[in-house]
């Protein structure tokens, strides 16, 4: 796949993400587990996209967005993680652990860059709300649709340029970051995917185990063992 | 006699996902809502001067769960019916009702879905998909979204149906026994989620120098995610760290 069409399907998917993790629907096609999967079977690797949304869905879970919080964007921070690591994997690069680590830490100055983005964007919103009053005077209900309207064109364009901007950057970092990093670092690099797992395992327990539901906690726990070990 | 139409709210309910467009922090969700409401407003008034009021009236302050908001868009439809057909002299009860409203329908929203129904969906998701593939994927949009949008729907038929009554059925209080019930479940996922990724570490190329980095990580990240003592950029970095080192140790 040439780097235009890539280019092309992570502004889209990007938009589509920033979308759905605010502005419309929320139907949660913005979790890294169903976004990367999407973009991987965009790009041409599946099994990474999924294995990528795997690692980086639990851990943003601690952030919720409750009101007004001021939360960084790991939605997009995933995807643009799950989209280096797949382009990389994609270009049959030696060292995909290495790649796979670079690309998480990539994603979270995106994550963290992406919300000053939406800060300024909520903060433009404001605008379109006393726009509306304007509307409201002259009852024009079209007008007020609109300025609803131009709040999702705001949230796409922002979400497609951060995805764009920080792809192409990455991709140009990346090439000159791997040629300091010794090749035998590969295989201990690998170990970050099963850190990152255990960052979700640990995560869901910090989160969720109280002394009144351990005895679920258990339960789930002895019945899964039981299984694995019948199957 | 009802004079909003079925198809009117189902207008509102399709409105309904883009209640969070235009959000911003003065107003929060002030313009989603009043773009909402334009159906039932096209429906119920027909003078400018009526049709201005409505308009100000919604443009201002609100803020709500995005799903739980379907509430208040069905209860402030029949607010603004009942204040037509039992002609209310002044509509600042509407006004009120709304201001009321927001508590109660962002603490139920952000607890049952952002605390209880996101993380479910996640950690049952993230088991399907390791054993399963795209299957898990698809088991986490359906796991999430049948309560989303069965809340959405309900909320719009039953904040009409009840207009002010609604506030009763939106108590913390009246619904702590579902969520202690989702509380429990939500555990015992968590317990498979354990014992499912560690044998995904057993069974990944590194064995059971993966397992010993697994149990590690838990063991660490338990008592640093608590309460949210680092941020999570931090203990994703502290955990890339901590795994490359015991890489290249063992």
């Amino acid at each position: 796949m040439s780097l235009l069409a890539e280019l092309a399907i992570i502004t889209i998917v990007g938009g589509i993400v920033s979308l759905d993790t605010t502005a419309c629907w929320q139907v949660m096609i913005s979790q890294p587990l169903v976004s990367c999967a999407i973009l991987g079977c965009l790009l041409g690797n599946m099994e990474m996209g999924m294995t990528m949304g795997i690692i980086m869905q639990i851990p943003w879970l601690l952030e919720m967005p409750v009101g007004g919080t001021r939360n960084s964007e790991g939605n997009l921070g995933s995807l643009i993680a799950a989209g280096m690591a797949i382009h990389f994997v994609n270009h049959s690069i030696t060292t995909p652990n290495i790649a796979i680590v670079f690309s998480v830490l990539w994603g979270l100055i995106v994550s963290w860059l992406g919300w000053k983005f939406v800060e300024s964007m909520r903060k433009s919103n404001a605008k379109l709300a006393y726009m509306a009053e304007k509307a409201a005077e002259s009852t024009n209900f079209a007008r007020i649709a609109w300025l609803n309207l131009a709040g999702i064109v705001y949230a796409f364009t922002i979400g497609a340029v951060v995805m764009i901007t920080s792809y192409l950057l990455g991709v140009l970092v990346y090439s000159k970051f791997v040629a300091y990093v010794p090749e035998f670092f590969e295989y201990p690099f690998g170990y970050a995917k099963i850190g990152l797992l255990a960052l979700a395992a640990g995560t869901m327990i910090s989160m969720f185990l109280t002394r009144k539901n351990i005895i679920y906690f258990v339960g789930g726990l002895l019945i899964t063992i039981i299984l694995i070990f019948n199957f | 006699m009802n004079r909003i139409r079925k198809r009117d709210l189902l207008k509102v309910l399709i409105r309904s996902f883009y209640i969070q467009s235009a959000w911003n922090f003065e107003r929060m969700l002030g313009l989603g809502l009043c773009f909402c409401l334009i159906p039932i407003a096209r429906r119920l008034y027909t003078t400018d001067e009526e049709v201005k009021d409505f308009l100000k009236r919604h443009l201002e302050f609100f803020n709500a769960h995005p799903y739980m908001a379907s509430f208040a868009l069905g209860s402030i439809s029949r607010l603004e019916e009942q204040s037509i057909t039992q002609n209310w002299k002044d509509k600042k009860p509407i006004s009120i009702f709304k201001h009321r409203m927001m508590g109660p329908l962002g603490a139920l929203g952000d607890s049952l879905f952002w605390k209880s129904v996101k993380p479910l969906a996640s950690a049952s998701g993230l088991i399907l998909t390791i054993y399963f593939g795209i299957t898990g994927v698809i088991a986490f949009l359906i796991i999430y979204n049948f309560p989303h949008i069965y809340y959405r729907i309900m909320g719009i038929h039953l904040g009409y149906k009840k207009g002010f009554d609604i506030i009763r059925d939106l108590s913390i209080r009246g619904t702590q026994k579902y969520f202690k019930i989702l509380n429990y479940i939500i555990a015992a996922a968590t317990g498979i989620l354990l014992i499912v990724l560690c044998d995904h570490s057993i069974h990944s190329e590194y064995g059971y120098k993966g397992l010993f980095l697994f149990l590690l990580v838990v063991a660490i990240s338990i008592p640093l995610t608590f309460k949210r003592k680092i941020t999570i950029e931090l203990m994703i970095i502290i955990t890339l760290i901590l795994s490359i080192t015991i890489g290249l140790i063992i």
